[in-house]
């Protein structure tokens, strides 16, 4: 090969490997839209807890909860203290039930971003809608291993002041698109809480995080453990577990 | 009699917690109440009270369950205490696939509304007390037979049948009737009903409507009047007009903290706008309430109510904490502004009380 034919060939390469990259390097936006769609299911029933630990002890909450499609979710409370207690959800609207007082409460508007039982899960988080580049704006860092698995880095700033923390750095898997870790913190940069994977699960060809902590930085010995005990996704669902005959059965 | 009935009941219930020891609770409220002594100077009165709760509850195939519920309350309103006082709730529910019915003892809430509710026409709440005690106790249950008819998802008819109480054989034509149909399919949850109850002069017709929507705030409405069977007594119907509504802010506040917010009016457009010599209904009541939550366990917050005719209101200042696994510490103090004949008068400058709830 002449000399001149070597360079046209080292060209070429070159200029293919730079188009290569462009079309295969993902952006921060579209590693978030792999995650959102990591959590996203036809339908799942899950049972689990919410274990919060501080240092007067542990509190737990155990649940079932079933989810259908974007917007539609039950959720009863099997624990003595909320036993009973059950929250649907549609698109629009959150439905309380309270067995003690048989009183159906209708909720609108904020309601839905609230946390479970003051955990860092909303409600909006038990259900398919997940589109976190409508709350957040975001930036890759870097790349990192966690649990001996590549994560991109990225850091998420809040669009508005209606989500619990302004500035999320998080630890996305590069494989399977699950956030191994979190620091989640004040508009200030002041480190507030902290987030891990524990344990994950591959059900149906999909990593899922089934055991999640997170620390409380600002409360010595304050975390809170969600479990989730058993989790089936893409299910077939009874059409009226979404109602309120079922709500306030 | 009445005790072999309480010891039978008793024994009834120990064996049945022996059977299903999972699906019991016990919910144990216990308060100490202190107000200053009003005859001597520097002393305060102490009062204890207690609310215990026996719970029972089963669920058989997804389609049936039952629950009972004792109540055990000291001081007790009344002398002497009756099976029924005891029994606080009994019933069996069960599901059909075109609608359920349960029969027993339990409660309906229709409306909406935390003190002021126009819609709840069947089991209508009067008191404007906001202290610890007539908080618990102001909502009570009653025997019935209900049914529950959906229509959609979002939608259902209801009908119920409440027998009275007081009445050894519950007499037919002592009885309450209700229907409602309630529609969450819009925006806007529309619900109205119709309900025909007994008092000792005459059957009273009751219709009612409630609304509630979000702008911003969720928001409910609700107006309703009863009119008498009796021609005689039609300015009564005129009288017990009354419209409720109210607004209810949720707000998430940094982290992972909530403060909630909720206003309430109570319009009885026919009763007095001005202030008479005696404490009465007056035309135009407010609830207000601001509770701030940094999380699950701990919640503070402020509540009034205020009777703008007379210029009277009562404040209670309340915090929980949620310290361990189903046990819960309680303070409130409670005072009111106004004067001695006021609607809002609490006979007492100041009374603070702190409980403890644990269930097990």
């Amino acid at each position: 090969m002449s000399r001149t034919n070597k360079k046209q060939v080292i060209m070429v390469f070159m200029i293919v490997l730079f188009f290569s990259n462009l079309i295969h390097a993902m952006t921060a936006e579209d590693i978030i839209r792999a995650m959102d769609q990591n959590e996203n299911y036809a339908t799942s029933y899950m049972t689990g807890s919410i274990a919060t630990t501080d240092r007067f002890g542990e509190k737990i909450t155990t649940f079932k909860a079933w989810s259908q499609g974007a917007y539609d979710s039950l959720i009863e409370f099997t624990s003595l203290a909320e036993r009973g207690q059950k929250i649907l959800r549609n698109k629009g609207e959150l439905y309380l039930y309270y067995p003690d007082a048989e009183e159906l409460i209708r909720l609108q508007g904020a309601a839905l971003r609230q946390s479970v039982l003051g955990s860092d899960l909303s409600y909006e988080d038990m259900t398919g809608e997940k589109n976190t580049l409508d709350m957040y704006t975001v930036s890759f860092d870097n790349e990192d291993i966690v649990h001996n698995q590549a994560c991109y880095v990225l850091t998420l700033t809040a669009k508005s002041r209606t989500v619990a923390y302004p500035v999320q750095k998080i630890w996305v898997d590069k494989e399977t698109y699950i956030v191994h870790k979190g620091q989640y913190s004040s508009a200030t940069g002041r480190l507030l809480k902290e987030f891990e994977v524990l344990e994950t699960k591959v059900i149906d060809n999909r990593t899922i995080p089934v055991k999640t902590k997170i620390s409380d930085i600002l409360k010595k010995d304050s975390y809170t453990v969600m479990a989730i005990e058993e989790l089936q996704i893409d299910i077939p669902l009874d059409a009226n577990i979404f109602t309120l005959q079922s709500l306030m059965w | 009699m009445q005790k072999k009935l309480l010891a039978t009941l008793l024994l009834i219930i120990g064996f049945s917690v022996q059977i299903h020891p999972a699906e019991s609770a016990v919910d144990m409220n216990m308060f100490l109440s202190m107000q200053p002594d009003a005859s001597a100077p520097r002393t305060w009165l102490f009062v204890p009270s207690a609310l215990i709760t026996l719970n029972l509850t089963e669920t058989v195939r997804e389609n049936l369950r039952g629950e009972m519920s004792l109540r055990f309350n000291y001081p007790g309103s009344t002398p002497t205490i009756t099976v029924n006082d005891l029994l606080d709730k009994v019933y069996v529910k069960a599901r059909f696939p075109h609608f359920q019915f349960t029969l027993g003892k339990t409660r309906l809430s229709w409306g909406d509304g935390v003190l002021f509710n126009a819609a709840d026409v069947l089991f209508p709440v009067r008191t404007v007390s906001i202290d610890a005690l007539s908080f618990q106790q102001a909502k009570s249950n009653a025997w019935q037979a209900s049914s529950l008819i959906p229509i959609s998802s979002f939608s259902f008819i209801e009908t119920a049948a409440l027998f009275n109480q007081q009445a050894p054989l519950f007499p037919l034509e002592q009885t309450d009737f209700g229907l409602r149909f309630y529609s969450g399919e819009h925006s806007v949850k529309f619900e109205t009903g119709y309900a025909n109850r007994y008092t000792a002069q005459f059957r009273l017709h009751i219709p009612y409507i409630a609304l509630q929507g979000n702008i911003g705030a969720d928001w409910y409405l609700a107006a309703s009047c009863e009119l008498p069977e009796s021609n005689a007594v039609l300015n009564h119907g005129k009288t017990s007009l009354q419209i409720s509504g109210g607004l209810y802010w949720l707000l998430p506040v940094p982290y992972n903290g909530t403060l909630s917010i909720r206003i309430e009016t109570m319009v009885r457009p026919w009763l007095s706008w001005k202030e008479q010599s005696t404490a009465q209904q007056y035309a135009l009541l407010l609830y207000s309430e601001i509770s701030y939550s940094p999380g699950n366990d701990f919640s503070i917050g402020l509540r009034s109510v205020v009777s703008p005719i007379d210029l009277s209101a009562m404040i209670a200042l309340h915090g929980t904490w949620n310290v361990l696994q189903n046990f819960t510490l309680m303070a409130i103090g409670t005072t009111a502004i106004g004067e001695p004949h006021d609607l809002c008068s609490l006979g007492y400058p100041l009374m603070l009380t702190f409980g403890a709830t644990w269930k097990y």
